[in-house]
C-alpha cells in the first residue's frame, strides 16, 4: 500500500515537472522558433508564408554594430563580476558559519528592492551633481564634474551592480564545499599559493565559474532597462534591439530571429565548455 | 639495532596553543633516520597537531622543530622535505590518478618524460598502474589510499607523514594494508611518522611508538617496551588490556620486596624504574595472557600460595584463546586470556566455575600509586 502511494507521488511529481517544462519552457521557445520563420503582419503580428529573410536581417550592419557593442559590454561585465566576486566569495566561504550567513544576507537583501529602483538610485550617485562628483570635487581630485551618467560607463556600472549577486551565489555554492585539505595537499606537494590556487581551487570551482558567467552574461546582453535608465543614445544593448523589434517596429519575426540566434550562441558556448573536458564532475551535459 | 640510530628530526620543548587551549605541552621527540615511528593516543591527545607541526601546517607557539640540524619551525610546507598522506586522502578530484601522483614532480619542474617513468614506477609499487587514467571518484577507498601513498612518497621525502591513513578502511583491508605499508616502508627505506589511535596498528607496524595523552608524551619505546614495560598507568591502560591490583609494601629487601595484594602475601622483584618504600602503596599490573588459571575441584580447600581464589563470571570464546573474567574474593574483576593447552585439551571453563588465579612470576609491572 505504502509503496504504491509512494510510487504514485513520484510519478505525480515527475509528470508535474514534465508538464511544467513543456508549458513553461519547451512550448514558448518552440513558438519563438516558429515565429522567427514567419512573416510580419501589421495587425496579427505574424502570418504565413514561412521565410528565412528574418535571419538575413541579422546581417544588417547597424544591428551588427549594436550586437558587437552589446557583446563587448556583456563580456566586460561578466569578467569584471568574476574578478570582483571570486576573491570576495572565496573569503566569505572561509568565514565561520554564522558570519557567512550574515554576509550572504547582505548580498541578498538588496534583491528585495526592485532592480529598476536600484538603478534609478544609481542616477543620484552618477549624475553631474550627484554623490560621486560632489565627493571627488570636495576633495579637489577633479575640478570639473565627470560626465558618467548617460554613458557606457554608467551602463557598465549598472550592469555590474545589478548582476554581481548572480556571480557570487553560484561561486559560493562551489567554493563553500571546497575541501581545505586539498589546499594543504597541494602545498605539501610543493605548490606555492598561486600554483595551488590555479591548479586546484580554480579547476574545482569551474562549475561555479561557468554557472556564474552564464547567469551574468545572458542578462548583460539583454537587460535593456539598465541601458535605458543609465545609458546614452548609443548605449543600446541587444535586449533593447529585441524589445524594439517587438514593441516599436512590431516586427515580431525579426525579433524572434535575433532571440533564436542568441540562444543558439549560448548553447554553442556551453557546448564548447563541456567539450573542453573541464567539467570536474564528469557529468554529461543535460541536453 | 645493528646501527646506532641517527636523529633526523627533533622536536625541542614544543608547545602549541589554539587560542587558550593548550594542545601540545613541552613535547620533546626525536625521529631517527629510517625508522617507523608511530604517534599513538586517544582522539584529542595532540598527535595530529604534532604531525601537522612536522608537515608545516602549524607553527609551534614555543619550542623548535629541527631537521638535519637546521631549524624549520617556520618553514612553509611546500619547502619542507616531508610529505603527508591525509586522513581522507585529499586526492585532487579533477585530476586522474596519474596527474595526482605527478603533481609533486610537476611542481618541482621535473621533465615530462622523467615524470612519466617515475609515476608508473610509484604506481607499480602500490599496484595501481592499471588505474592511472581513472579519477579518484572511480576508485574504492582502499585504492584511493594507495594512490595517496604513491602521490606522497614519489617526491622522495626525508619523512613520510601518515595521518590515520587506514581508518577509513574496513577491518580486513586494514589488516592487509598494515602489512603492505610496513613492507613498503622497508622497500623505500623511508622514515615514516604514523598517527593512529589504534594500539594494535601501532604495535604491529612500528619500530618505535610514542604514546601521547593530553598534549604530553607519556612514553616512547619499542612496541615490546610499550606493551611489556609501561611507564605509567595511562600507557598501561591505553595499550592493550591490563589487570590492576592495589598493593601495600610491607618489607623491602635487596632485590625484592614483600607486599600484600588482595590480602595475600607476595614477594616480588624490585622495579628498576622507582624506589619502593616500606608502607607505600603500589600498583601491580598484569596482562591477561600472563595470568595463570587453574580449576578448583574442592572449593573448601585453601588457595595455594601466590594465588587468588575467584569465580568465573563471564567468558568469551575466541577460537585460539578464551577470555575469562574472574570475580576474585577481594572484589576485583580479573581478565585472563588462556591459550588452549595441547596437553590438556579437556579443560573446559564454564561460568560459575571456581578457579585459582595467579601469574607467571616476574612478569608483573610495578608502578607507584599516584
Amino acid at each position: 500500500m505504502l509503496k504504491t502511494a509512494d510510487n504514485f507521488c513520484r510519478q505525480a511529481v515527475l509528470y508535474f515537472i514534465f508538464i511544467w517544462f513543456g508549458v513553461m519552457v519547451f512550448a514558448p521557445n518552440l513558438l519563438v522558433l516558429l515565429a522567427s520563420f514567419l512573416s510580419q503582419d501589421p495587425v496579427w503580428y505574424l502570418r504565413l508564408p514561412l521565410n528565412l529573410e528574418n535571419y538575413a536581417a541579422l546581417s544588417d550592419p547597424k544591428l551588427l554594430t549594436v550586437i558587437l557593442k552589446s557583446l563587448n559590454l556583456a563580456v566586460c561585465t561578466t569578467l569584471f563580476c568574476l574578478v570582483v566576486a571570486y576573491p570576495f566569495t572565496y573569503f566569505i566561504a572561509r568565514f565561520a558559519r554564522e558570519r557567512r550567513a550574515l554576509f550572504l544576507m547582505l548580498i541578498i537583501v538588496p534583491f528585495w528592492t526592485n532592480s529598476l529602483i536600484r538603478n534609478y538610485a544609481l542616477i543620484s550617485i552618477l549624475s553631474e551633481n550627484g554623490i560621486l562628483n560632489t565627493f571627488l570635487m570636495k576633495h579637489g581630485w577633479i575640478s570639473e564634474p565627470l560626465k558618467v551618467l548617460y554613458t557606457n560607463a554608467a551602463v557598465f556600472a549598472g550592469m555590474t551592480y545589478t548582476l554581481l549577486p548572480f556571480m557570487i551565489l553560484p561561486l559560493y555554492a562551489t567554493l563553500e564545499k571546497l575541501d581545505l585539505s586539498l589546499l594543504e595537499a597541494a602545498e605539501d606537494l610543493g605548490a606555492g599559493p598561486m600554483a595551488a590556487f590555479f591548479r586546484v581551487v580554480v579547476p574545482i570551482s569551474a562549475p561555479g565559474i561557468v554557472a556564474g558567467c552564464i547567469m551574468v552574461f545572458l542578462p548583460a546582453l539583454t537587460l535593456f532597462y539598465v541601458s535605458d535608465i543609465l545609458g546614452g543614445a548609443d548605449s543600446a544593448v541587444l535586449g533593447s534591439v529585441i524589445r524594439d523589434q517587438f514593441m516599436i517596429v512590431k516586427d515580431w519575426p525579426v525579433g524572434a530571429a535575433i532571440n533564436v540566434a542568441l540562444t543558439v550562441f549560448m548553447l554553442f558556448l556551453l557546448h564548447l565548455y563541456y567539450k573542453s573536458g573541464n567539467s570536474v564532475d564528469q557529468e554529461q551535459p543535460i541536453w | 639495532m645493528e646501527k646506532p640510530p641517527v636523529p633526523l628530526l627533533e622536536l625541542k620543548s614544543v608547545t602549541k596553543f589554539f587560542g587558550a587551549n593548550k594542545v601540545l605541552d613541552d613535547v620533546d621527540l626525536t625521529v631517527n633516520d629510517g625508522e617507523f615511528l608511530t604517534l599513538l593516543g586517544p582522539s584529542g591527545c595532540g598527535k595530529t597537531t604534532l604531525l601537522r607541526l612536522i608537515a608545516g601546517f602549524e607553527r609551534p607557539t614555543t619550542g623548535k622543530v629541527i631537521m638535519n640540524g637546521k631549524e624549520i619551525s617556520y618553514l612553509s610546507p611546500n619547502r619542507r622535505a616531508v610529505n603527508m598522506v591525509f586522513q581522507q586522502y585529499a586526492l585532487f578530484p579533477h585530476m586522474t590518478v596519474f596527474d595526482n601522483v605527478a603533481f609533486g614532480l610537476k611542481m618541482k619542474g621535473v621533465p615530462k618524460e622523467e615524470i612519466e617513468v617515475e609515476v608508473f614506477s610509484a604506481l607499480e609499487k602500490v599496484k595501481m598502474n592499471k588505474f592511472s587514467l581513472r579519477f579518484p571518484a572511480e576508485l574504492s577507498s582502499g585504492q584511493q589510499q594507495r594512490v595517496a601513498m604513491a602521490r606522497a612518497f614519489i617526491n622522495n621525502p626525508k619523512i613520510l607523514l601518515l595521518d590515520e591513513p587506514l581508518s577509513a578502511l574496513d577491518y580486513r583491508l586494514r589488516q592487509e594494508m598494515q602489512i603492505e605499508l610496513k613492507e613498503l616502508q622497508r622497500d623505500l627505506g623511508m622514515t615514516f611518522v604514523y598517527v593512529t589511535h589504534d594500539q594494535e596498528e601501532a604495535l604491529a607496524m612500528s619500530d618505535r611508538v610514542a604514546v601521547l595523552n593530553e598534549g604530553m608524551i607519556e612514553q616512547v619505546g619499542t612496541p615490546i617496551q610499550i606493551y611489556e614495560e609501561p611507564k605509567n598507568m595511562f600507557v598501561a591502560k591505553f595499550v592493550g588490556e591490563i589487570n590492576v591490583f592495589d598493593g601495600m609494601v610491607i618489607k623491602v629487601g635487596d632485590d625484592d620486596f614483600d607486599t600484600i595484594v588482595e590480602g595475600m602475601f607476595y614477594r616480588l622483584r624490585k622495579p628498576s624504574s622507582f624506589e619502593v618504600v616500606r608502607g607505600s602503596k603500589i600498583k601491580v599490573l598484569l596482562r591477561p595472557e600472563d595470568m595463570v588459571v587453574s580449576k578448583v575441584n574442592d572449593p573448601e580447600a585453601e588457595a595455594p600460595e601466590n594465588a587468588l581464589r575467584g569465580v568465573i563470571s563471564f567468558l568469551v570464546y575466541k577460537g585460539r584463546t578464551i577470555d575469562l573474567w574472574i570475580q576474585t574474593a577481594g572484589g576485583n574483576m580479573v581478565m585472563a586470556t588462556q591459550f588452549f593447552n595441547e596437553d590438556d585439551p579437556d579443560i573446559i571453563y564454564e561460568v560459575n566455575d571456581v578457579v585459582n588465579v595467579s601469574w607467571i612470576k616476574d612478569w608483573e609491572v610495578i608502578l607507584p600509586d599516584a
